[in-house]
């Protein structure tokens, strides 16, 4: 789907992903597209480091890589592809950093519990539980986790090869993109076994976000539900 | 429209989603991102815009948590995804398929009659199907206005409806949209859309694709509507023209249809294991379901899928059923279910109940839609068959009918359905069964969005005049009713005449007169006329007399209009006039009473009120 000109504003939210891709930072996951950081704004942000945060993922996004990357394996059609969000033009309150990134972490938790019910999944006690039981409740979290996942992010692999095959990095490559495993020495180029693919995000982040930028987000991930007869 | 138009803005307003296209150069129309609320405090934009109002309970909300960027905090009516998520769990509060609503000539279509027999929302609080649509409608303009700084004046608006829409639908839909904010939009049938877009995939390429002669079947099945048009090839001084000969009715058979059928069965899988499912998990069953239906339609190799269910509880690993799909199972509903290989004689069993039934009990009328198509392809013959006007502008698409059927040479496809592969054969199959040989496919573009691009196609070809349009006129032909005066029979009624004031295909800018009956027009009294419609007799033309309108027409809503007194005319006064049907510009057909003498006219309204 293309997003190259949907509006001032949406250009306003590529440009700024462009250069914080450009600034070398990769796809520390960035969740905080949250309006409306002017660029400045967002320049501060990257260079205090906060706004990033490394939970899920690590690799670049230098898109310096001009190795063809395949297709993500089998793509379930998420059920409505999202755009990025035009940035609404009220209040242009001082945000505190911290809270933009907090409030971007949170709503990707929640997207992740409301599609994938991965905070049920992980905060369960399933020492007891028998294996056949965890795997049908892994198929609920696997479905709903990669379809939020798609729906937010446009993962792909850093090497096209596949796993197992051997792989050649020629001098200059990029070390954030690939880390050399085991007896590392000598000069590039390396020849090695690949071990993983690794994994970037290459287009912008589609999370919601407030739409009252100035409040702060209240903490709740998913409300208590009360059924009435 | 005073200024030169230079935009164009195709809105796809659809039973299930809307979209939005935008073209403003000669470039591909480009999909308007659409803000909607994405849960309490949060927004999201996504492509579609789904066709769901959610009326919240008072209590439930924290004052100001459904603001949108245009309501300047206020709270705005929650529309889009997260009201059909959020409806899901408390459906007395949820509207949809408000445009099935707009069809529905048996209901007062401006009464606040929407959620549908729902006791938990009060009657004060209740939407009309007219207020829902200028609800989707204006939330579709502000986010338009959102993204882009839209120069509305200079904006060709062209909103599609289902080709099977009467007059009276279309009426309400463009009062809907000039309640929204919309000046002057086009009204455009979403098959042609659809073909449009088709076009301007293909460019210059499309006279390849198709030869003088040629009838392209456009098969549109969305989430909750299915429906049929066909356009034929001809040539006009050695280029090919297009000729939109017939439409099909309002079928409320979708692709939300199939994946209920598919939980019902899964549900039955489950229950015969001992396993129990509760209301709430059947709504998490009908996704696990469609998932699992797509991914075993997208891989052929498959033999079946897992499906697992969880209950609303935190406690997952309790409470979670599992079940497999497996591809005989997906293969007897899916493929034989809702597209059996019928006979090209088998017809739906009875008439469908339009849309005052819901979703769950409409599905138990025909669910199979072969016999749709092939009613349709039925009438569409006749329809043909009619007019030798028709047949002069069709060349041969007679010779080579079969059974009393039509035959397509050419199929576009249209809506979620069709983005399974094996659905789009099945049809193919279908065809080739009832015609010998498989229709041509026309490689369609995007399933979900081709009816919004195309409409902004459209709209861009009205601006600069360049480019291949279809010819289309009015889709049905139109009746008024005239009351027999017999002898009241009990247990009987009589038959109702009917006389044609519009005919078929009547184009923008053209009007006739029925000049066979002059009426006495009572002063100050208010008149009325029963309002019959058909898409099958083309031939009929004005002063064309039906002899039994109940069961060869179908009925639309009645026309009125009160002459007030005044300017020579007197309260009681019987002056004679006679029916003058004209179709405007903007394609709005309407029905005039004219004074012989004076010329005076009177515009008839579509009455959409039932009091």
């Amino acid at each position: 789907m293309s997003t190259r000109s949907s509006g001032s504003r949406v250009s306003t939210v590529l440009s700024l992903t462009a250069s914080a891709l450009s600034a070398g930072l990769g796809i520390w996951l960035w969740l905080n597209v949250e309006p409306p950081v002017r660029f400045g704004a967002f320049a501060a942000l990257v260079s205090s480091g906060v706004a990033f945060a490394s939970i899920f993922f690590r690799s670049t996004a230098a898109a310096a890589d001009s190795t063809p990357v395949p297709a993500p394996p089998v793509s379930i059609p998420a059920p409505i592809a999202p755009i990025p969000v035009p940035a609404p033009v009220q209040h242009a309150p001082a945000l505190d950093p911290v809270m933009l990134a907090d409030a971007g972490a949170l709503r990707l938790l929640a997207k992740l519990q409301e599609q994938g019910r991965l905070l049920d999944f992980a905060m369960e006690d399933i020492r007891t539980v028998p294996d056949a039981q965890v795997a049908a409740v892994a198929r609920v979290v696997h479905t709903g986790c990669r379809e939020a996942l798609q729906s937010t992010f446009t993962l792909e692999p850093l090497q096209a090869a596949q796993e197992g095959s051997t792989v050649t990095l020629a001098p200059g490559f990029d070390p954030e993109a690939n880390r050399l495993l085991g007896r590392v020495a000598g000069a590039a180029p390396f020849t090695g076994k690949l071990l993983h693919r690794g994994w970037r995000n290459t287009g912008a982040v589609k999370l919601p976000h407030a739409s009252d930028a100035a409040k702060p987000h209240s903490g709740i991930i998913a409300p208590a539900e009360i059924e009435l007869r | 429209m005073d200024t030169v138009c230079t935009l164009a803005l195709g809105i796809d307003l659809g039973t299930s989603n809307s979209a939005v296209a935008l073209v403003t150069g000669p470039e591909p129309a480009r999909i308007v991102p659409l803000i909607q609320a994405a849960g309490p405090g949060a927004i999201e934009s996504l492509s579609l815009l789904p066709s769901a109002l959610y009326l919240p309970h008072p209590d439930e909300q924290v004052a100001g948590s459904f603001t949108l960027p245009w309501t300047a905090g206020k709270d705005a009516p929650v529309v889009g995804r997260f009201a059909r998520s959020r409806g899901a769990l408390a459906p007395d509060r949820l509207v949809t398929s408000a445009k099935s609503w707009l069809c529905n000539s048996r209901i007062d279509r401006t009464a606040a009659i929407l959620p549908w027999q729902s006791d938990s929302v009060p009657s004060a609080a209740k939407v009309s199907p007219l207020d829902a649509t200028t609800h989707f409608l204006t939330h579709l303009r502000s986010a338009v206005s959102q993204a882009d700084e839209l120069n509305w004046a200079a904006t060709r608006v062209v909103i599609t409806v289902p080709a099977s829409f009467d007059e009276a639908a279309r009426n309400l839909t463009r009062d809907a949209a000039s309640r929204a904010g919309f000046t002057e939009p086009l009204l455009l049938e979403e098959p042609l859309a659809a073909f449009y877009a088709w076009l301007e995939t293909a460019g210059t390429d499309w006279r390849r694709h198709v030869r003088p002669g040629d009838v392209v079947l456009v098969c549109d099945v969305g989430g909750g509507t299915a429906d049929f048009s066909l356009i034929a090839v001809g040539e006009t001084a050695g280029a090919l023209a297009l000729d939109r000969i017939s439409v099909g009715e309002h079928i409320l058979l979708g692709g939300d249809n199939l994946d209920l059928a598919l939980a019902h069965a899964l549900r039955a899988q489950l229950e015969e294991v001992g396993q129990t499912v509760d209301e709430w998990q059947f709504l998490a069953l009908v996704q696990a379901a469609r998932d699992a239906k797509e991914a075993l339609f997208n891989d052929p190799a498959l033999p079946g899928v897992p499906v697992a269910v969880p209950t609303r509880s935190a406690r997952l690993f309790a409470n979670t059923v599992s079940t497999r799909l497996e591809r005989p199972l997906l293969e007897a509903i899916a493929l034989d279910g809702f597209l059996p290989l019928t006979a090209p004689t088998d017809f739906p069993a009875g008439r469908s109940a339009g849309g005052l039934r819901e979703l769950g009990l409409n599905y138990a009328a025909d669910p199979a839609l072969s016999r749709h198509l092939a009613r349709f392809l039925q009438r569409s013959e006749q329809n043909v068959a009619s007019s030798a006007d028709l047949q002069a502008r069709v060349g041969n698409a007679l010779a080579t009918r079969a059974h009393g059927l039509l035959r397509p040479t050419h199929v576009l496809f249209n809506g979620g359905v069709f983005k399974a592969a094996p659905m789009r054969r099945r049809v193919l199959d279908l065809l080739a069964g009832w015609f010998g040989a498989a229709p041509a496919e026309l490689a369609g573009a995007d399933y979900d969005l081709a009816v919004a691009r195309g409409a902004a196609a459209y709209g861009r070809l009205l601006n600069s005049g360049a480019g291949v349009r279809i010819r289309a006129g009015t889709a049905r032909s139109y009746y008024v009713g005239l009351e027999s005066t017999v002898l009241a029979v009990p247990g009987f009624k009589p038959a109702i005449k009917a006389l044609c004031v519009a005919p078929q295909g009547m184009e923008e800018g053209t009007s006739v007169t029925l000049a066979e009956r002059e009426f006495g027009l009572v002063v100050g009294e208010p008149v009325e006329f029963r309002l019959f419609s058909s898409t099958s007799r083309a031939g009929d033309r004005t002063g064309t007399l039906v002899g039994d309108a109940l069961r060869d027409l179908e009925e639309s809503a009645r026309v009125e209009t009160v002459l007030p007194p005044g300017k020579g005319l007197a309260e009681g006064d019987v002056i004679p006039v006679r029916l003058v049907s004209r179709v405007n510009e903007l394609g709005v057909l309407e029905l005039h009473l004219r004074h012989a003498e004076t010329d005076r006219t009177w515009r008839l309204e579509f009455k959409v009120r039932t009091a």
